[in-house]
């Protein structure tokens, strides 16, 4: 099942999701697991990671 | 009734077949809900419409397999916040929250969590703006 971590306006991570299916999305960052540590960092869109606040 | 298929149990249940007669408290196989078991409520007969929208003569029967389960943990709280889930169908969905605790002036607080539309959780605090760690862990269930 494709894992998601969900952004606000500022890229800020604010869920994280397990779903059923695909989603395309611009807010929805596909991730490798459901990993609760992303709550609160900030995703880069040019190189695709994620760091601190 | 002259089967004990037409009692219940999956096993030797029939195919519901337009047209065909079925007998009260006769136990059929929805083929527009995924062959889920219907029963007949009403006196027997026969129709044109499948169990799963023929609400007048038939009800669903017996426990509904897992069709999804999604699952997430939101945090970051204020107000109000939208979670987007793949698509479910609300009237077949369960949402169980497991909220954690958030702090409002020293106060703890805890979120109401709803499955606003197919593909969307929203998750409230009555409170307005609230600070500390704030989340909560939720998982949408959805049944055939």
């Amino acid at each position: 099942m494709p894992y998601y971590a969900q952004i606000n306006s500022d890229r800020v991570v604010y869920s994280v999701t397990e779903t059923s299916g695909v989603i395309d999305a611009p807010d929805m960052v596909e991730i490798s697991e459901l990993d609760t540590s992303l709550l609160g960092k900030v995703h880069d869109q040019e190189t695709g990671e994620f760091r601190d606040a | 009734m002259s089967n004990l298929s037409d009692f219940g149990g999956s096993g030797g249940n029939k195919i519901w077949t337009s047209g065909v007669t079925y007998k009260q408290g006769q136990v059929v196989l929805s083929p527009a809900d995924n062959y889920q078991q219907y029963v007949r409520i009403t006196a027997a007969g026969s129709g044109a419409t499948d169990p799963k929208t023929d609400t007048t003569n038939y009800r669903p029967f017996g426990g509904r397999a897992i069709k999804s389960i999604q699952r997430g943990v939101t945090g970051l709280l204020t107000g109000t916040t939208t979670v987007t889930i793949s698509s479910v169908d609300t009237a077949k969905t369960i949402l169980w929250g497991a909220p954690g605790l958030g702090a409002q002036a020293g106060t703890a607080v805890m979120p109401g969590i709803t499955l606003t539309n197919s593909t969307t959780i929203t998750i409230n605090f009555s409170g307005g703006a609230i600070s500390g760690n704030n989340f909560t862990s939720w998982q949408v269930v959805e049944y055939y």
